[in-house]
């Protein structure tokens, strides 16, 4: 059964300089226990897919649209009520834990606030389970570094410290963005295993660029290009079948695969490509490609594209 | 072409108790005229503070620096500005290594102005020249940085480094900024570069295996020290070290990487890697190894190979 | 250069205290400017003393007989030229200064220490002893306010340029061979301009309440009319508070002051807004 549902998202900021589509539409499930990643390169609309989901985009942008998340439609909830299932429900690991943590604070009296916010401990208690929660991200001795500020923890602890802050209300779903970024390999490999067992019996939207680390959480995977999916499919699918032409051309552009990158940039998000969004940069472009956009259609169970080389 | 021997930088720091950081703590390495040479390394190794040193914008703390024959730690500081634009650095972050009040044309232009001996056409044509050799269009000659993506920056740079003909550019994980995809760009072109102007190249990154497909040999560094240099294929199908090891297949990394960042400050003789080897021994944490030659050309900094 | 100097007018067009700020400060430039034509009489020129407000004298007379409003309207003239002058001289010294501190370390820990001392010293206090022992003149009153004014640039400039010194962009520049002189012009310079010119504002506003404060306490210039000299005087008239004098005598002065003190704010504020970076790029 599914958990979180989106139907038709569509975001929309306006600036000055036009209106940036930065999600035009998305249709995506999220099942029990799934954990779900999403890949795509900077720019695409990740993170807002993400802050959509938790309603923390600035009051200006414009969502259409509808979440569905255990019978309600997050969107039309009101601010208090989708307080009470932020953090609590839905948890969100942010990107850059250097910014998001406040560095005046000790680490354990922010993860002690977070716990004190939902479930209505009194500080002591909140305190004992953050560090508890600390000893479950594996810091070791807890109790010390509960005391310590942001800045005397290394990269890999502080992610270690927001993976614990954002599961210290036991939510039922984690959206991670980009947790290993600018992270060393021995450490992100360390991340990644943490993640996967925190993650056990929870669902998760697993928002990356690393297609590496994608492979060793995710159950299925969602390929993102300009603002809407292109390709989903399980993730051994992706990579021994890609379909779409761009998830074949990210795969090749990949150190270990021979570093072939695709030509041209990804277009701006205010002036789409007429079409397909891709089609600029696609090998197999036909005419067809330059007027119709192509929709989203399942090739064989569970595995999903948007290019007209299979319909 | 560059000779590095013994090189250390410390740092220090603290106002109330002064502490020093051994960044760079005696790396000797060679390279040779139209090679590259990869320096790998997680962050925080040091790997910066090499390139850094090389081209004397932080002054060593001690060793010996030769570069094409030339010693320059012993140079004066007009003859080292006279030979500055031999060796160049590309750094990390394409975006801030760009004046961001400067147009793209004018930034790949005042290395030539600075130079001197070309009249305004000339640069002009030489300009367009660059843009072009780096992939990218004409009319990017009148933007700004922040108008253009990351990629389009570091080729920006990258044209501006080539505008003063280099023969040496020390390149500081110039794509770890960038997608995957431009990545590829980025790499591909700077390897056809390589070819078409006859450079050398020192190739610093954090991932194993963007070196890997970059350089000739590959030297792994960790905490201040080269632990093993060799070429591509000893690294990879023959590596001695443990810590080289643990970057090539790092899903069985070390367990105890916890526990050591919780004691590394408190940590000062015998072998760097000795808190994190599965296969250290008492003597390891009393005495520091020496690099041992093992293959010709293939250097590790273990006792345990011998 | 003009892309910036568009973009920079059209944020600036969205300002609504800006626009207020800008259009006053307008409105006393051109009073000082054209002083000559705007008012009705000759400041030192003397009638009958001490008149109320009439149709040949709006603002009446002082206790010489010199007409108020004239007076008011050459002060302008001279409280802007005092402002504006000192602003600008103690800005391009502090500038200078805080661009060679940021930029050789050593130099700059030596220089910083003296900064830091000018800097602890409350300064009004000190102006007011000094401008005491000095002649009282325009010039040394210029003098006093470049005085105290440059450290407070210097140190706003050198901060900027310590953070400017080492970005990736300026090494870069110094490895294509470059020497100092042309990095601190061409690269670093430009960088801290738009901070002088809001230092240079807020400046000129410290220094109108500057001079007008000692003006006020009788260590002004007695040849000039300054609004501060135009209090200064109203002050000594022995029944100004008894009698309904101060209402022409020394309200319009004082207003003056303030307004123009608080045009200089306004305009200092918006145009923060605009070149602070930090602030930029939280709204972006
Ligand atoms: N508040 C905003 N106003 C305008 N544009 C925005 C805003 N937030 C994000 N964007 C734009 O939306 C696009 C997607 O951003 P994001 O989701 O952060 O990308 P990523 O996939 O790298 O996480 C980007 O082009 C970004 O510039
Ligand atoms: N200017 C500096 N002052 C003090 N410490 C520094 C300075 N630059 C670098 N370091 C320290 O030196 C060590 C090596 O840094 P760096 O060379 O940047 O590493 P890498 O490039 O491998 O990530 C780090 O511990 C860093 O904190
Ligand atoms: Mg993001
Ligand atoms: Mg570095």
């Amino acid at each position: 059964m599914s958990l979180l549902t989106i139907t038709h998202l569509k975001v929309h900021f306006p600036t000055q300089d036009g209106m940036v589509k930065a999600i035009d539409t998305i249709d995506l499930e999220i099942a029990n226990s799934e954990r779900l990643g999403l890949i795509g390169e900077t720019g695409c609309g990740k993170t807002v897919l993400g802050m959509s989901i938790i309603r923390l985009l600035q009051p200006s942008t414009k969502i259409e649209g509808e979440i569905w998340y255990k019978g309600k439609d997050l969107l039309k909830l009101s601010e208090g009520e989708m307080r009470k299932i932020r953090g609590k429900e839905i948890a969100m690991i942010l990107q850059n834990p250097t910014t998001s943590l406040n560095p005046v604070l000790k680490v354990g009296d922010q993860i002690a606030e977070a716990i004190q916010l939902h479930q209505g401990l009194d500080k002591r208690a909140a305190r004992e389970k953050a560090v508890e929660m600390l000893e479950s991200v594996k810091i070791p001795s807890p109790d010390k570094r509960a005391n310590e500020y942001p800045h005397e923890f290394s990269g890999g602890m502080k992610e270690r410290a927001m993976i614990a802050m954002g599961l210290a209300c036991n939510p039922s779903l984690i959206i991670a963005d980009e947790p290993t970024k600018g992270l060393d390999v021995t450490i992100k490999m360390q991340i990644v295993k943490l993640l996967k067992e925190v993650s056990r019996r929870k669902s998760m939207l697993f928002i990356t660029h690393d297609l590496g680390v994608a492979t060793q959480i995710c159950d299925n995977i969602a390929v993102m290009y300009a603002g809407e999916l292109v390709e989903y499919a399980k993730t051994e699918d992706v990579f021994k079948n890609p379909l779409h032409p761009y998830t074949q051309g990210f795969l090749n552009s990949l150190p270990n695969m021979g570093l072939k990158p695709i030509r041209g940039m990804s277009p701006s998000l205010i002036d789409l490509p007429s079409g397909c969004r891709f089609h600029p940069r696609c090998d197999h472009a036909s005419a067809k490609c330059t007027i119709e956009h192509p929709p989203m259609v399942e090739i064989e169970k569970g595995h999903s594209v948007r290019c007209f080389l299979y319909t | 072409m560059i000779e590095v021997e013994n090189l250390k930088k410390y740092f220090s720091t603290g106002i109330l108790r002064k502490r020093h950081i051994k960044a760079v703590n005696g790396v000797s390495f060679q390279i040779e005229r139209g090679e590259t040479l990869g320096l790998v390394g997680e962050s925080g190794c040091g790997k910066t503070t090499i390139g850094r040193s090389l081209l004397r914008l932080i002054e060593p703390t001690a060793g010996k620096i030769i570069f094409d024959g030339i010693d320059l730690l012993h140079l004066k500081k007009k003859e080292l500005r006279r030979l500055r634009p031999r060796m160049q650095m590309i750094f990390q972050d394409p975006d801030a290594s760009l004046n961001p009040r400067m147009k793209i044309g004018d930034s790949i232009a005042e290395p030539l102005k600075l130079q001197g001996g070309l009249n305004k056409v000339e640069i002009k044509e030489k300009v367009s020249e660059l843009i072009e050799t780096v992939g990218l269009n004409p009319e990017h000659v009148n933007r700004y940085p922040y108008q253009l993506s990351g990629g389009q920056n570091q080729r920006v740079v990258l044209a501006r480094v080539l505008a003063v003909n280099p023969d040496f550019i020390i390149a500081d994980e110039p794509t770890s900024s960038l997608d995957v995809s431009v990545q590829a760009q980025i790499l591909n072109l700077m390897n056809h570069l390589k070819r078409e102007f006859d450079l050398t190249l020192l190739f610093i990154s954090h991932d194993l295996e963007v070196v890997r497909h970059m350089s000739d040999r590959i030297a792994v560094m960790y905490r201040g020290k080269i632990v093993e240099i060799g070429s591509v294929n000893e690294i990879f199908e023959d590596a001695k070290h443990p810590y080289t090891n643990t970057l090539i297949s790092p899903a069985s990394s070390l367990e105890d990487q916890l526990i050591f960042e919780d004691m590394k400050d408190a940590w000062d003789s015998g072998c760097v890697f000795y808190p994190r080897c599965p296969f250290n021994t008492v003597i390891c944490s009393k005495k520091e190894p020496e690099m041992v030659e093992i293959g010709k050309g293939h250097w590790v900094l273990c006792d345990r190979v011998t | 250069m003009i892309e910036d100097t568009i973009a920079f007018l059209k944020g600036y067009k969205n300002s609504v205290i800006g626009l207020v700020g800008l259009g006053i400060l307008i409105f006393f430039v051109v009073v000082a400017i054209f002083a000559p034509y705007i008012a009705p009489y000759d400041p030192h020129e003397m009638y009958k003393p001490v008149r109320h407000p009439n149709s040949d004298h709006l603002l009446g007379t002082n206790h010489i007989g010199q007409d108020i409003l004239s007076e008011l309207i050459y002060g302008t003239r001279v409280s802007l030229f005092i402002a504006f002058i000192s602003s600008i001289i103690a800005s391009y010294i502090g500038t200078s200064l805080g661009l060679i501190a940021g930029y050789f370390e050593k130099f700059g820990f030596f220089f910083m220490r003296i900064v830091d001392g000018f800097l602890a010293i409350p300064r009004l206090p000190l102006i007011i002893v000094i401008a005491a022992f000095m002649r009282p003149s325009i010039w040394n009153l210029i003098f006093i306010f470049v005085f105290f004014g440059w450290p407070f640039t210097a140190r706003i400039i050198r901060s900027e340029v310590l953070s400017l010194r080492n970005r990736p962009y300026v090494d870069a520049v110094r490895m294509l061979g470059a020497g100092n002189f042309y990095i601190l012009c061409r690269h670093i310079l430009p960088n801290v301009i738009p901070l002088v010119v809001v230092q240079l504002i807020m400046e000129a506003s410290h220094v109108v309440l500057a001079e007008a404060s000692l003006s006020f306490l009788g260590l002004g210039d007695p040849t000039t009319k300054s609004w501060g000299m135009i209090l200064h005087y109203a002050f000594e008239y022995p029944t100004i508070f008894i009698s309904d004098l101060w209402k022409w005598w020394m309200l319009p002065a004082g207003l003056c002051i303030t307004f123009t003190i608080l045009s200089l704010t306004f305009i200092g504020y918006a145009l923060e807004d605009l070149v602070n970076p930090r602030l930029r790029r939280e709204i972006l």
